[in-house]
């Protein structure tokens, strides 16, 4: 597995045709790899019937549900090289995805997520403020994803700054001291969609307060869902950040713990890129045949750096739109995308339910 | 609410009338005509499929009901509480019907019909006898109406069950609960492998409407299929045939991807944790076929929704009757004669099974249900 190499990469170089050439025996091979080493994997790809000899392109590579890293553990390396076992962060009761990570593939993350952000940030460090509380540490035992990505995203920090105390309270005088240090200089602002919205935006027009942050990048994931529910749209969401912070560069990111590391930028046309460390594959949900450019489904997500646990080929439950491949104004090669959000959930029909949720 | 019960004797003129009312208003609503699963009420409630449960309860004419039944009844298909209710009309009683808000909307113009039925001159007492209301999940009237009522019908869910089973009935009350079911199939392999390509479709068809009609959520439709084939033939072929013109007539089936998603996880689930499964054939998403070769001590943990069928093959029925646990309600044949399996079952002794039916009639809503008759159980006998 010679993943290191791409690394050197320029992340949006390769065209669709030359990466799918590299990625096809590439993950013909990763599947190999953890169809022998991660024993529940191996036994379901068996009763599945899949065949590596039949994999003639990078849609016949088994995608596993997303779902099952909340139910089992599953690991392609021993217990010995197991490094940090990444947690997702779900709400409270709520089943967690486990992710075992070994020293290699967690370095492979960080690796990948400082190429692709600096694309577009520029290779200088940034003073960085974190639109969260420093609590999100405090668990030593768990390692969640908002911890991973802010640790992540801080390896663009010149310094850190944490712009809410203990208490998920907005701290108005750290946030003003950071914007007098860098005043005129660029900084980058970090955060998870909602809490921005939430306890930045929201939070300092409650207290009647407001910095100019015209220097300012903000990059911001972790899903639309939360924004959905109060019925803000992207569009809203940049011009509230430009009317109130004076912020014109405002990129999301999607992504998710399950692969970390190779998050998918929006560029400047609002478009959700897949750099050359990953690719996506939108799904019909009545056969899983490939939808073309256009016609929304079911997100696939393959990433090569999905080394110690078999989540190289993933099928999400989110929804998107393949918008284009090797053709976005912004220059970038490869597939871009819109994501709509989750699966909507239906009515299910069936009997013997006389309360329901 | 009905403070004073006035029972009624079974199959009575009143009842039989308003019934014959709501299916024409049923027919002739301009909301309710197009669906499926209203449409199928209105049918049930024809005449003589009506008058036909006379046969089920020879006695009937020395019957009278119980008094009041309070109802509760399920969230998610808008029409069994109209079921609910009508069987305990026939067999004589008055009654209080919980309609859960969740559904209070689907349900809302079979309730308007009802109701203006009732404030009609010639059905004004059932009216005074008989009323649905909704109400959020709220244990205090459950105990209130449990205090004074004569029986209590549940449609399941284990755990409301035993939730409201807190509230004790007065002494003399009965209950009917209709707890979480399990459902199969039997297919003699002789008769599919006869059959042509048209008459495979129209059994497949069947299947598909005691299936997927309710997302193979329902406690009838059923989960395991057994494929009785006393002579070791070649029964891959017929299976694939079979399961062919399953995929086949569930082209017309809504999968929408949160059911693609639910059950494309729930089939790397088994593929993962099922020791006892061989294969799993995958038809488009639409059908999902897993092939065991061997059997669980308890079966019904095998299923699945949204078209996920296992399969496993038998010599005789003296290999099916010991699986039949308490919880195996349904049995679907195909080619087989039921008074034969049921002999087989009651020879077995077996704990479950309870209900021999066709495929295509899984979801038929019968008074005999689950084991019971509903008209002798809601009713009394003057001997």
């Amino acid at each position: 597995m010679d993943y290191s190499k791409w690394l050197s990469c320029e992340p949006y170089e390769w065209k669709q045709k030359e990466k799918e050439t590299v990625y096809l025996p590439y993950f013909t091979r990763l599947t190999e790899l953890h169809r022998r080493r991660c024993g529940l994997y191996g036994r379901a790809l068996a009763k599945l019937g899949y065949e590596p000899l039949h994999t003639n392109c990078l849609q016949d590579i088994p995608m596993l549900p997303i779902l099952l890293f909340k139910h089992m553990e599953l690991k392609s390396i021993m217990d010995d090289e197991i490094f940090k076992i990444l947690v997702s962060s779900g709400t409270s009761g709520q089943a967690v995805s486990q992710i075992f990570l070994d020293a290699a593939t967690a370095r492979n993350q960080q690796l990948t997520l400082f190429k692709i952000v600096k694309n577009f940030l520029g290779a200088s460090r940034l003073p960085m403020m974190i639109i969260d509380s420093p609590s999100v540490f405090k668990d030593r035992e768990k390692f969640t994803a908002r911890g991973a990505a802010i640790l992540g995203f801080s390896m663009f920090a010149k310094h850190r700054c944490y712009a809410l105390d203990d208490t998920m309270k907005v701290d108005v005088g750290r946030i003003g001291r950071f914007a007098e240090e860098n005043r005129g200089k660029p900084v980058l602002i970090f955060g998870f969609t909602f809490m921005i919205w939430k306890y930045f935006c929201r939070a300092l027009q409650e207290q009647h307060v407001s910095f100019d942050f015209s220097n300012a990048y903000v990059l911001h994931g972790g899903g639309w869902k939360k924004m959905q529910d109060c019925a803000v749209s992207p569009d809203a969401y940049k011009r509230r950040l430009k009317d109130q912070f004076g912020i014109d560069r405002v990129h999301n990111y999607y992504g998710m713990a399950e692969q970390t590391g190779c998050i998918y930028m929006e560029c400047e046309y609002g478009h959700f890129h897949a750099s050359i460390f990953s690719d996506i594959i939108i799904r019909n949900a009545r056969d899983f045949s490939v939808c073309p450019v256009g016609l929304p489904g079911i997100i696939q997500v393959l990433s090569p750096i999905a080394v110690s646990y078999p989540g190289h080929s993933i099928l999400t439950e989110d929804m998107g739109t393949l918008l284009g491949i090797d053709d976005c104004p912004c220059g970038r090669k490869g597939k871009y995308f819109s994501v709509a959000g989750r699966i909507p959930a239906a009515e299910i029909r069936g009997c013997s339910d006389i309360y329901g949720e | 609410m009905p403070l004073h019960p006035h029972p009624l004797p079974l199959f009575s003129p009143i009842v039989l009338g308003f019934l014959q009312a709501l299916s024409e208003e049923i027919r002739n609503n301009s909301v309710l005509q197009g669906e499926p699963l209203f449409a199928a009420f209105a049918f049930w409630l024809r005449r003589k499929h009506i008058e036909a449960f006379q046969a089920t309860i020879p006695d009937w004419q020395n019957r009278l009901g119980r008094g009041l039944m309070f109802h509760i009844t399920p969230t998610n298909i808008p029409v069994i509480f109209a079921y609910s209710l009508t069987i305990s009309l026939l067999a004589g009683n008055n009654n209080i019907v919980r309609v859960s808000p969740r559904i209070r909307r689907a349900a809302a113009p079979l309730c308007q019909i009802i109701e203006n039925i009732w404030s009609q001159q010639d059905f004004r007492v059932l009216g005074e006898n008989n009323t649905i209301i909704t109400y959020e999940k709220n244990p205090a009237i459950h105990a209130q109406m449990t205090s004074v009522c004569d029986g209590r019908i549940i449609w399941g869910g284990n755990a409301s069950i035993c939730e409201i089973r807190n509230e004790v009935l007065p002494p003399q009350a009965v209950e009917l609960v209709f707890a979480d079911r399990y459902s199969l199939a039997v297919f003699d392999a002789e008769t599919l492998c006869q059959c042509t390509d048209s008459e495979m479709a129209v059994w497949a068809h069947r299947f598909y409407n005691d299936t997927y009609d309710m997302d193979q959520n329902a406690c009838s439709s059923p989960q395991l299929i057994f494929w009785l084939a006393p002579r070791h033939n070649d029964i891959a072929s017929v299976q694939q045939r079979w399961w062919q013109a399953v995929a086949q007539a569930a082209t017309v089936y809504n999968l929408s991807p949160v059911k693609a998603s639910g059950k494309y996880a729930q089939m790397w689930t088994y593929a993962m944790t099922c020791p006892t499964l061989k294969r799993i054939e995958q038809f488009d998403n639409l059908v999902y076929v897993y092939t065991l070769d061997a059997l669980p001590k308890d079966i019904t943990g095998l299923s699945g929704k949204f078209g996920q069928f296992f399969q496993f093959t038998i010599a005789g029925l003296q290999d099916f009757t010991p699986i039949l646990n308490k919880k195996v309600q349904t049995i679907s044949t195909l080619g087989l004669d039921r008074d034969k399996l049921r002999s087989a079952i009651i020879a077995s002794g077996a704990l479950g099974g309870d209900r021999i039916v066709a495929v295509g009639q899984a979801m038929e809503i019968n008074v005999l249900w689950d084991g019971v008759n509903m008209l002798e159980r809601l009713s009394r006998v003057i001997s």
